[in-house]
């Protein structure tokens, strides 16, 4: 049977950098015919008023193959086998719905109204599409005979959604404080860097948290994978389903960093002795915490410990000897110079001018240096 | 940024004191290596007190304090340590100390300065404190 150009979608990201499709978001190509063949119904029956029903095997003719995945990030080739050759050359409403739906993606994306002829009832079916990719991913969905297409990504699949509802769920990977306390019902939390605390739902692990919990200090990072509900303004007010939890477990990395933390907050304004001198913002140590969290939970870099350094700047140690690595960050900018030195081997390292905000950068500067922990 | 004055003080296993702020010391004794480095009002001058002059550790803290200083305990590394880091020490007495002395850091990179004072802060740790004024809460071991 003749096959036909349907869709070349573009994955972008770290994920898809190698030119290859991992296995784990293969789901979203059969969550895109899903959506193309709901489309499509609407459009037919849009066409024709007068049949209450779809014709049979209608949507037995909508068959996609994956031929290849090209390069370049990661194209898998969609192509559409015809039921017969006489069908060459011809559109019908699945072409006309993968149309409408690169519309669609392209018009909420740039802020508009989705297109008029997009049948609202259907909107639902985005929510299939895109749950796999993470907050750094993205794809283009490049028609046949062109060369880039509309981008779609987690913002725009949000958007999609909540045009006819005031909720969706999405998957997450989120960071927080283990909050065992809060809930009072011998559950436990987690508290997120904006101070709310979300209930976990059970987990086949949860006796295990709750154990690992009870032999570390207070304020444990712990990061979470699972599925949440996000509201209008795009904030998670439940979750929903969890996947896997892992708590950040070295007691005396997690002591060192939140005594330091704590003794950072304590100096006083006149700390430094001299002009100039000012105490440190509760805002500026919030952000430092909250960052170390992110690199240890997400990338492996162990908590530091924290020394005052000058006004408005904060020293960041760590001490694997026979290393000793160091990171003086400024806190207006969030830039930051890192300096490492083995003492057996004196040899050395130092980096100015890294963005403490770019936890890849930054991980990418300390590993080597530092043990990794995940 | 003036140079030091006095005369360099000859390569020795003479010990030289560093005082320790509570600043730079956290639960669990970790040490930060600025102990080992000037700070930005320093002009680039680590003062130390020479063991030559002020053989007390205790003395050497006491003195310190009592002229607004704020140390809760003394590490040490020898004069012979700060020259192997090329750094010259200089005899600085001053009124209301004897034994003061200086190294001098003055014109040295960033990388330079962090080089020296990890190198320093390892000697000393490796010594232990001199002496350690008892802990007087959290944050002071």
């Amino acid at each position: 049977l003749p096959k036909v150009p349907f869709l070349n979608p573009k994955f972008c990201g770290p994920r898809f950098e190698t030119n290859a499709m991992p296995v784990e978001v293969l789901p979203e190509l059969s969550a895109y015919r899903a959506l193309v063949v709901a489309v499509a119904k609407e459009l037919y029956r849009a066409k024709h008023n007068d049949k209450k029903r779809l014709p049979k095997g209608f949507e037995q003719r909508f068959h996609l193959e994956m031929q290849e995945v090209l390069p370049g990030s990661a194209v898998p080739v969609m192509e559409r086998v015809l039921a017969a050759p006489l069908q060459l050359g011809l559109t019908d409403e699945f072409d006309e719905a993968r149309d409408l739906i690169g519309l669609a993606v392209e018009e909420v994306a740039a802020g508009r109204p989705i297109p008029a002829a997009f049948p609202v009832k259907v909107l639902s079916a985005f929510k299939d599409l895109g749950r796999t990719l993470r907050p750094d991913e993205y794809v283009y969905l490049v028609p046949p005979g062109s060369a880039t297409g509309p981008r779609f990504d987690k913002d725009v699949r949000g958007s999609l959604l909540l045009v006819e509802s005031t909720s969706y769920t999405d998957e997450v990977d989120i960071i927080g404080e283990l909050d065992t306390v809060g809930l009072g019902d011998g559950t436990y939390g987690i508290r997120l860097e904006d101070g709310r605390t979300l209930a976990v739902p059970d987990t086949l692990d949860r006796d295990d948290i709750m154990m690992a919990a009870s032999a570390l200090p207070n304020l444990v990072p712990i990061a979470l994978r699972g599925t949440a509900v996000f509201d209008r303004h795009r904030k998670i007010t439940k979750l929903e389903d969890v996947e896997e939890v892992s708590l950040l477990d070295s007691p005396e990395e997690l002591s060192l960093f939140n005594a330091s933390l704590e003794q950072l907050a304590a100096l006083p304004a006149d700390w430094w002795g001299a002009v100039g001198s000012i105490a440190y913002q509760e805002e500026d140590l919030r952000q430092l915490r909250w960052t170390f969290y992110r690199l240890a939970l997400d990338y492996g870099v162990p908590l530091p410990v924290l020394f005052p350094k000058e006004p408005g700047q904060v020293r960041a140690e760590w001490r694997p000897r026979p290393r000793d690595v160091s990171m003086e960050i400024d806190l207006g900018d969030g830039r930051g110079y890192i300096h490492a030195l083995n003492l057996q081997t004196q040899e050395e390292f130092e980096q100015d001018n890294v963005s403490l905000g770019n936890y890849e950068e930054v991980a990418t500067v300390l590993a080597g240096w530092l043990p990794q922990e995940v | 940024v003036a140079a030091p004055t006095g005369a360099i003080i000859p390569p020795s296993e003479e010990l030289l004191f560093r005082q320790v702020s509570p600043s730079f010391l956290k639960v669990g004794g970790f040490l930060s290596s600025q102990i080992f480095r000037p700070t930005g009002k320093d002009d680039g001058l680590l003062s130390v007190d020479r063991s030559s002059i002020e053989p007390s550790p205790e003395a050497s803290l006491t003195r310190f304090n009592a002229n607004g200083g704020q140390s809760i305990g003394v590490l040490a590394a020898t004069v012979a340590e700060f020259h192997g880091q090329e750094l010259a020490c200089h005899e600085d007495p001053l009124h209301h100390n004897a034994a003061h002395a200086v190294a001098n850091f003055q014109g040295l990179t960033r990388g330079q300065c962090e080089k020296k004072s990890k190198v320093l802060l390892a000697c000393a740790e490796a010594r232990g404190y001199l002496f350690q004024l008892p802990a007087q809460g959290p944050g002071e071991a």
